[in-house]
């Protein structure tokens, strides 16, 4: 790719975007005109295209959704409420989720029930189906999806880099045979996160090579925070030229968003039973403080859904949702 | 500086004012909520709908996302960062969760993929037909090459370019979003850029 070509397009944007017409920009750049050109039109007829309005009827219907939830929901299980639940209910919550997940990943890989899911829907962690949502997610999924969001704080991957090195070690204990994913490679999104649970692929070395080059870009774009940003940028690339993206991107900050979604992370013990991938091992391995918040949250489904996730109280069960999930890949 | 200092203080007023409603949030406060979810609604509603190209799943996902911010309010902490940042990670977990869900038996009707005008992908892919997505059969097709032109790049990319066609926001917002700064959410709008025209060619 032309850096160049893309600095100046890049400028380019910000100058429209700052009112600047397409042909002020060429103006500008009147050696690179013929080939910012094409670029500048479609990012102007693209921009120009009419936004997706929601209807009024559904805004509606999501509105009064809401309220019913809020009105309907319990409101008393803020991190106060979960201190107040004595650690030996947590162990004992804990533990039964480690059964249940074990033994429901068990039976789901021989094709026979999800008691987990249907345990943990019991108990109000899944929702509907028991399938849509985030109670679906396995483990593994849960920490491909705490990873996503992640993966925009690279910030956090500097500071991370022993732990990254460890989950490199790791990852290469996995057999890409065991590490596999699920198959929803249709959709891209999913083979992005199954590729960086592979660690073998080349688009996705590409991919991850973008990426370190745009967080070297944002070094060289933003100079009081180069150190940084170039710390950040070499980090990315040396987790990801390992398969780990997903170890960087699980850093700092998966406590709040795996939290925040609240639910899930207990079922993904059962799930994880499915045996399906070892990208559970992501969710393991690299994401220590998902892992946490998934003993946080499984512990939270018993009693309460509002623990804050707090990563102290929930390190004695820290490992109790992956461990539950290696259960399950055993049966497999 | 005089205007970098303004725009500090407007940042802060503004993240006073957020924390202060995600506090009336964490408090059940339906008035709170009520506007949280006029402000947010349309942009998740976008983003979601750029993802799964059907406007009925779109609604229900969307009331989806904040039925579980409703949920999961209790475990959220603000920390200057936009409320909105969290509202997109959930969604981007629920389109993860949709998708698996009804990936094996997915049908996409070509016709419904984008609400597109179809010279742009003529733009985008330097080709030459005319009229738009719904009376030209081709364009069905040519849509179906820009989804798939930016399924095939970079997921950050596709973020901030998403973020900046379908939900309408500019740098700075995408910015506050994806948790970069504006001339880097550029850049990746430019790689982002160039990925697609090649991808379409």
């Amino acid at each position: 790719m032309d850096n160049e070509l893309s600095k100046t397009l890049a400028d380019c944007l910000a100058e429209i975007e700052g009112g600047a017409s397409v042909d002020d920009c060429l103006k500008r750049h009147p050696d690179q005109a013929s080939e910012l050109r094409p670029h500048l039109e479609s990012w102007s007829v693209i921009g120009g295209a009419a936004l997706v309005q929601p209807s009024v009827a559904a805004l509606n219907r999501g509105r009064q959704a809401m309220r019913s939830a809020l009105t309907s929901a319990p409101s008393g299980f803020g991190p106060l409420a979960a201190a107040r639940m004595a650690p030996a209910w947590a162990a004992v919550v804990a533990a039964a989720v480690i059964v249940l997940g074990g033994a429901a990943g068990a039976s789901a890989a021989l094709g026979g029930p999800n008691v987990a899911g249907d345990a943990l829907d019991a108990v109000g962690v899944t929702q509907g189906d028991g399938e849509g949502g985030i109670s679906h997610s396995s483990a593994s999924d849960r920490g491909l999806e705490c990873a996503n969001p992640n993966a925009f704080e690279g910030k956090a991957n500097s500071e991370d880099k022993a732990q990254n090195a460890v989950d490199a070690q790791s990852k290469e204990k996995c057999s890409p045979g065991n590490c596999e994913a699920e198959t929803d490679t249709d959709e891209v999104e999913e083979a992005a996160e199954t590729d960086d649970a592979k660690g073998d692929d080349a688009d996705d070395i590409d991919e991850d090579a973008d990426d370190a080059t745009d967080d070297a870009d944002d070094a060289d774009l933003d100079e009081e925070d180069g150190g940084n940003g170039n710390a950040n940028g070499n980090a990315n690339a040396n987790a990801n030229g390992n398969g780990n993206g997903n170890a960087n991107a699980n850093g700092q900050s998966n406590a709040q968003p795996c939290a925040e979604d609240g639910e899930g992370d207990g079922a993904g013990s059962g799930e994880a039973g499915d045996g399906t991938n070892n990208a559970s091992d992501k969710g393991k391995e690299n994401a220590n403080e998902n892992a946490s918040q998934g003993a946080g949250n499984a512990e939270d489904r018993g009693n309460n859904q509002n623990d804050d996730g707090d990563v102290d109280g929930a390190d004695a069960d820290g490992g109790n949702g992956p461990q539950g999930q290696g259960g399950g890949q055993n049966q497999d | 500086m005089q205007n970098e200092a303004a725009v500090a203080q407007g940042l802060a007023v503004t993240d006073a004012y957020e924390g202060n409603l995600v506090a009336r949030a964490k408090e059940r406060s339906q008035e709170a909520w009520d506007e949280i979810y006029t402000r947010h609604y349309p942009q998740i509603y976008r983003y979601i709908h750029a993802r799964v190209f059907d406007a009925t799943i779109a609604e229900d996902l969307a009331s989806s996302v904040f039925l579980a911010a409703v949920k999961g309010i209790g475990s959220y902490r603000y920390q200057g960062q936009p409320f909105l940042a969290w509202l997109y990670r959930i969604a981007h977990n629920t389109i993860s969760s949709h998708h698996r869900t009804t990936l094996r038996h997915r049908v996409v009707a070509l016709s419904t993929v984008m609400e597109l005008p179809g010279r742009m992908f003529d733009q985008i892919g330097g080709r030459r037909t005319e009229g738009t997505v719904e009376s030209d059969p081709a364009a069905g097709a040519e849509q179906m090459d820009l989804r798939e032109a930016l399924a095939k790049l970079p997921r950050t990319q596709r973020e901030v370019l998403t973020l900046k066609f379908f939900v309408g926001m500019d740098a700075k917002e995408i910015a506050t979003v994806v948790g970069r700064e504006p001339a880097a959410v550029y850049s990746l709008q430019a790689r982002g850029l160039q990925a697609l025209r090649r991808h379409l060619r």
